[in-house]
């Protein structure tokens, strides 16, 4: 029989306490096991002061011991979870204490007849391949485990996004009816001559309709963007930009937006002028998002500001308004895709895709940057974004 | 006979504009309301034979409005507006219509409306 163990340095423990049976088979485990390194323990207090001490790969035991029997120690073994293989030797005509130690897990027992010395070799490889086999079987069995659970999350992860995915699609499809309704109805009642364009109300309806078509491209572009960002291919055309011209470009296209409500938007920088490399159009689309959120939960006669401040290699950009602010339990949801079908305010009706966040983030992402909201319900919210300065 | 008079509430200006037009067209008085509280002003004052109102609605939502329509104070003809029928346009939430009805709601309409439609199931409800 081939001896797998021959060149390996097995930590082998015998007890026995007959000096006779030791030295004999300490010789044959040398003989058989030239690399492994052999202890003897003379009680069973010595062996499992040398348990505590070291790892073993095998352990041998007689069975009768002057304070303790083998049975016993394999037993506080494993009470004390101690998984190291466990080779009982009775004397002959014990047989059925080999038996109760096997139930009790050992991985083998040994008669000490007359040939016990020349199956000992034989008995304990048995034993460590028998050992090495189930700690396979629980490796995989705990890998098993592992995977299922990991696989049961995903698997929930994925349910819970297929459901928001199948409200945000109910949601979106009810946005791009309504402007086409009003598109389809503005059209039916020039169609049917009921108003005339030239004259004051024809040309009003005409209006409506033009309105809706660009609302209803908004919402399109948002999708649009969205599918771009979630495919991974929204191209970045980056330049160098003076970020404080970017802002200023943005409040004067929504001033006359948030003046129309009776809310003043502001800007306040530091004396800083950081630059930026950065894609232009995409950056805008992200501070008009901010801004134009802000003016829908800003009351009339609340204010808007939009502060900048650099510090390092990084531009702090916040857009605080005065506005009903955002539960504390929302703040980081809202930047979810598809989340803000939830969490739209209470007595509002969602209007757009609710995307917008979710782009922005992106964007901001894209950008080497970080997005984050703070409020404190009633005293408004802070839409924060930060992102590198100087050259590339 | 003089023409029945609609009010509609409802805070989408463009869209209460085309409802206004395609009712006027069809030989309704329409009156508009932007508002929730307008709406609920509006009702008492001008006497419609008919209310439009969509659900989520600002300064007062619907179902307030609609409450505060039927047993709100009552205007010098006495119960008048426990008697008016009232279309909601509601959402798509389940138990909406549940509610509206137990307020007193008389018919539904889902949104997006189909305006058409709408003016069918007017027509329907004051016997045109």
């Amino acid at each position: 029989m081939i001896n797998l163990y021959r060149s390996i340095a097995l930590q082998i423990l015998m007890i026995e306490d007959n000096k006779d049976h030791a030295f004999l088979t300490l010789k044959m485990l040398e003989r058989s096991f030239p690399a492994a390194r052999i202890e003897i323990a003379e009680t069973a207090a010595q062996a499992f002061e040398k348990v505590s001490a070291q790892p073993w790969d095998i352990i041998l035991s007689d069975y009768n011991l002057p304070d303790k029997d083998g049975l016993s120690i394999l037993k506080e073994l494993k009470e004390r979870n101690c998984d190291i293989p466990f080779v009982i030797m009775t004397g002959a005509g014990d047989e059925k204490l080999a038996v109760e130690a096997m139930q009790a897990g050992a991985y083998n027992y040994l008669v000490k007849d007359e040939v016990y010395l020349s199956t000992l070799p034989r008995v304990i490889q048995d034993a460590m391949v028998k050992h090495a086999d189930r700690k396979e079987r629980e490796r995989l069995q705990q890998e098993i485990r592992e995977k299922n659970f990991a696989l049961e999350r995903a698997n929930e992860e994925l349910k819970k996004l297929d459901q928001l995915k199948s409200e945000f699609i109910a949601s979106v499809s009810h946005e791009f009816r309504t402007p086409l309704n009003s598109i389809r109805e503005s059209i039916a009642l020039i169609s049917e001559g009921v108003v005339k364009l030239g004259d004051k109300q024809g040309d009003r309806v005409f209006e409506i309709a033009k309105n809706n078509v660009n609302r209803l491209a908004l919402l399109i572009d948002d999708l649009l963007d969205f599918a771009k960002l979630e495919a991974g291919r929204m191209r970045m055309d980056k330049q160098q930009y003076d970020m404080l011209l970017i802002i200023q470009e943005v409040i004067d296209s929504m001033k006359g937006l948030a003046e129309k409500k009776g809310i003043k938007l502001v800007c306040q920088p530091d004396s800083s002028r950081p630059f930026i490399h950065a894609d232009k159009s995409r950056l805008v689309q992200v501070l008009m998002n901010l801004v134009d959120n802000a003016i829908k939960f800003t009351p009339p006669g609340g204010s808007i500001t939009v502060h900048m401040a650099a510090k390092g290699s990084q531009v702090k950009v916040a857009v605080e308004d005065t506005g009903v602010g955002i539960p504390s339990d929302h703040l980081v949801k809202i930047f979810d895709k598809f989340e803000q079908v939830r969490y739209h305010h209470p007595g509002t009706e969602i209007r757009g895709t609710g995307l917008g966040l979710a782009i922005s983030k992106q964007i901001v992402e894209l950008h080497g940057g970080q997005i984050w909201a703070e409020s404190e319900a009633g005293k408004g919210s802070k839409f924060v974004f930060t992102l590198p300065t100087g050259s590339v | 006979m003089a023409d029945k008079k609609i009010l509609v509430i409802e805070d989408d200006a463009e869209l209460s504009e085309l409802i206004q037009l395609r009712l006027k067209q069809n030989g309704y008085d329409v009156v508009v309301a932007l508002r929730g509280d307008d709406g609920v002003k509006k009702a008492r004052e001008e006497r419609p034979d008919l209310i439009v109102m969509d659900v989520f609605l600002p300064h007062m939502d619907g179902f307030t409005a609609l409450k505060a329509i039927r047993f709100g104070e009552k205007d010098k003809t006495g119960d008048f507006l426990k008697e008016v029928p009232v279309i909601v346009i509601t959402g798509r939430a389940p138990m909406m219509e549940e509610m509206f009805r137990m307020e007193g709601a008389t018919d539904f309409m889902t949104k997006p409306i189909d305006i058409k439609a709408l003016v069918e199931r007017i027509d329907k409800i004051l016997k045109k």
